[in-house]
């Protein structure tokens, strides 16, 4: 009893070292280490022919920003296409996507589909044989890019081994309530740390399926895109990976997105993140363990880390309820002072090392007050803790269900709202 | 029970006082506006030389109608002290003691400078200024062509419309950029520089194609097939007089011997060696440096992550090839050409 309670506590806290080492060692290579960003600077070139694709699924609120933010890019008129995906759309999307592609038909190429698998992989494996530009950039609906990202997010597809690229996300609705201040916080981490320390280190950028791209040659090379997962983004990602292409990451290809502006909203978005993220996890954990010639064993380290952060929460939840257990059952720790104090500091704290993330993240942002409201992230925690465990609890228990429910994220924009407009 | 209530109130308030300042900015936000990054053209390599043009176009359009032509010293609408040069350099040599000059100048007419000036604010020449020795610059915005002296310095930014000339021993801090081309003397240092032909001393073209096709190079046993590319796991020397038709990515150093031809891009995760008229027709990469020969080409952008060096006659790009070289130093031989952008942020030369 004793043991078979002591052991996956100890195993439990012993990954989450790991994950505690990982984001030390990230936010120190931010704050200290070489910044690497060799493409930022390509500001002149022969530029390619590139495809964006737009997948919208009733996105009557922002599909029409977005197609005027990408029509006024700098990028080569004859040069771009834009491809909307209409998904079953059952507001106006279908009509305003066709009211641009009659004023602009050379530029704007949209895509109806009334029937097949919903999702975004299923419309984006259906659309990508629409165009045969040699670079497929993928945008969400609710974005804005700024007039030179799509140059930006072109450029390290100069260098013939890059196979995808990720560029920045930005909350544009920072100010609407608690949770997108929080979310907001979040991105700051995740982006201009992690992101940007995998960058840094030769590791594995994670392409995220929005504000970014894939070489058109590495797609077809893996098939295309997957459509039965929930994050095609992480699954390309891995694929790319282990054939071996390279994936970057540009922290200087920034672009404004919409995030969640109400909890139900946050919660079905993590389950949904949680669910593709575990479903990668299942398929390249063993293929990735397996050590390709070309991979290099930091790299899986890192993969292996990247692929389990949406099972940390579970772990996290029972080594809580396996400390409280021992602890009213009466088991001592039998390994020390020092086991005592790494699983009191565990259990009491959880990992804080994400916050030293987050905070870092601000500095390097330049924000002085948004940083404030650091403590509040541990609401944003509890809550996507609970909801990533009862995603992956679910998945566990209908792991033999093929097809997942796509659950679109909710728009909040209106018509009228003021967009923000970077540095003009 | 009242004990028990005041030291919950106290482990409350011990508990919420390091929240306080978290507290205060939930409840009376300050910083709420989406972070000003996105769209943020700045990396324009011209950015700066744009805007200061604007600004001044609107500063000008509203002075009255005495400070719109003839010489003149006044205000700009905005407070900033500035000086108009219509006719000669003596209105702005009599104006100042010492060479120095703390007003934005203005020139009307076309300008040859004595040289050893320095100017702290802005300089706006709407015709072909000719800058003397040993002058120092805070910034320049030239409609026409441009020259500076040998040993100037510019301090932030330059921008010609026609033609930039800068002589030997010159210090290029910031951007520069032209409309035209960008000529650079021996020993100039720079950061980054814009322009569509920007060469050392003499402008060379692409090399024609050569007469005869050269024997194709086949890859040593191991390489594998990525996709569009070719891997190779190690070093690579590919010997001269060949051609190889597909891009490449080399795990370690990557040579191209004596007039080889790359069809494709190629990328070095150690270095890239380019010998004497070597060919790349897409872009090279390397993970360090990258070395090239004398009268070599390349078409695409060369980007490295530590430096670069193009030898004698080398060019990069092309009249209808617009590319980047781009890596924290760039040196650059007598001769070498580049069509586009160059960026070296940590320092540039020319030898």
């Amino acid at each position: 009893m004793r043991l078979a309670l002591l052991i996956p506590l100890y195993v439990i806290v012993a990954v989450l070292v790991v994950y505690t080492i990982r984001h030390y060692l990230f936010t120190l290579n931010r704050l200290f280490g070489r910044h690497r960003q060799p493409y930022v600077d390509i500001g002149t070139a022969a530029w390619p022919r590139v495809a964006v694709f737009v997948p919208c699924h009733n996105e009557e609120r922002v599909v029409a920003h977005m197609l005027d933010a990408l029509l006024a890019c700098d990028y080569p008129e004859q040069q771009l296409v834009i491809i909307p995906i209409d998904d079953r759309s059952t507001d106006a999307t279908g009509r305003i996507v066709d009211e641009y592609a009659t004023r602009i038909p050379a530029r704007i190429r949209p895509l109806h589909r009334t029937g097949g698998k919903p999702g975004k992989a299923a419309a984006l494996k259906e659309a990508s044989s629409a165009s045969d530009a040699p670079i497929h950039l993928v945008f969400d609906a609710d974005y804005l890019p700024g007039r030179g990202l799509i140059k930006q997010l072109v450029a390290p597809f100069f260098d013939p081994e890059v196979g995808a690229v990720m560029g920045r996300v930005v909350p544009m609705n920072v100010g609407k309530s608690l949770l997108t201040r929080l979310l907001d916080l979040e991105r700051t981490g995740g982006y201009q740390v992690d992101q940007q320390a995998r960058m840094n280190l030769d590791l594995i950028p994670q392409y995220g399926g929005t504000v970014g791209g894939v070489r058109r040659a590495a797609l077809l090379e893996l098939g295309g895109w997957r459509d039965d997962t929930l994050a095609e983004d992480t699954d390309i990602t891995f694929q790319l990976v282990l054939a071996g292409w390279e994936v970057v990451y540009q922290n200087r290809s920034e672009c404004y997105e919409e995030v969640p502006e109400t909890w139900p909203s946050r919660i079905r978005q993590i389950k949904r993140w949680a669910r593709g993220h575990n479903q990668s996890l299942a398929r390249y954990w063993w293929p990735l363990l397996k050590r390709p010639a070309h991979i290099r064993r930091r790299t899986v380290v890192d993969g292996l880390l990247l692929l389990g952060v949406f099972a940390v929460g579970p772990l996290l939840l029972i080594g809580w309820g396996l400390a409280i257990a021992l602890y009213y059952l009466g088991i001592p720790l039998s390994a020390g002072i020092q086991a005592i104090l790494v699983v009191a500091m565990y259990s009491t704290l959880g990992n804080f090392a994400a916050f030293f993330e987050v905070a870092a993240g601000a500095r390097l942002d330049g924000s002085r007050k948004r940083i404030l409201l650091l403590p509040f992230l541990i609401v944003g925690f509890l809550v996507s803790l609970v909801s990533v465990s009862w995603a992956t609890v679910a998945q566990v228990s209908t792991f033999w269900r093929r097809h997942d429910h796509w659950e679109k994220t909710e728009r909040h924009r209106t018509a009228d709202q003021k967009l923000p407009n970077g540095d003009a | 029970m009242p004990a028990f209530l005041a030291l919950l109130g106290v482990t409350l308030v011990w508990f919420l006082l390091p929240l306080i300042p978290a507290i205060r900015e939930l409840l009376r936000p300050t910083d709420t506006a989406p972070l000003r990054v996105v769209d943020r053209s700045s990396g324009y390599v011209a950015y700066f030389a744009r805007n200061f043009r604007t600004y001044l176009d609107k500063q000008i359009a509203a002075l009255p109608a005495e400070a719109q032509a003839g010489d003149y010293l006044g205000k700009l609408p905005d407070g900033t002290q500035f000086i108009r040069v219509h006719k000669s350099a003596e209105a702005l040599t009599h104006e100042v003691e010492a060479a120095t000059h703390n007003r934005l100048v203005v020139v009307d007419a076309p300008l040859e400078l004595p040289g050893n000036e320095m100017f702290l604010m802005e300089v706006y020449a709407r015709a072909t200024l000719i800058g003397g020795p040993n002058a120092v610059y805070r910034a320049i915005y030239a409609e026409r062509d441009l020259g500076l002296g040998e040993g100037s310095k510019v301090l932030r930014w330059a921008h010609a419309g026609g033609t930039f000339g800068v002589s030997a021993h010159t210090v290029l801090r910031g951007r520069v950029t032209s409309d035209k081309r960008v000529v650079l003397g021996h020993n100039v240092v720079f950061e980054r520089i814009g322009a569509p032909v920007i060469s050392v001393a003499r402008e060379n073209e692409p090399p024609p194609p050569p007469p005869s096709s050269p024997k194709e190079y086949r890859l040593p046993e191991g390489s594998r097939r990525v996709g569009d590319h070719m891997r190779v796991t190690g070093d690579l020397d590919i010997p001269e007089g060949v051609r190889f038709m597909s891009s490449l990515v080399v795990s370690g150093t990557l040579r191209v011997g004596l007039g080889s031809i790359i069809e494709g891009s190629v990328k070095a995760h150690r270095d890239v060696e380019l010998a004497d008229e070597a060919q790349v027709h897409g872009a090279v990469v390397a993970r360090r440096r990258v070395m090239v020969g004398a009268a070599a080409w390349i078409g695409g952008p060369v980007i490295a992550e530590e430096r670069i060096r193009l030898g004698r006659d080398t060019v990069v790009g092309g009249p209808d090839l617009p590319a980047t070289v781009s890596a924290p130093e760039v040196e650059l031989a007598n001769g070498a050409t580049v069509y586009g952008q160059i960026s070296a942020p940590v320092g540039g030369r020319t030898f």
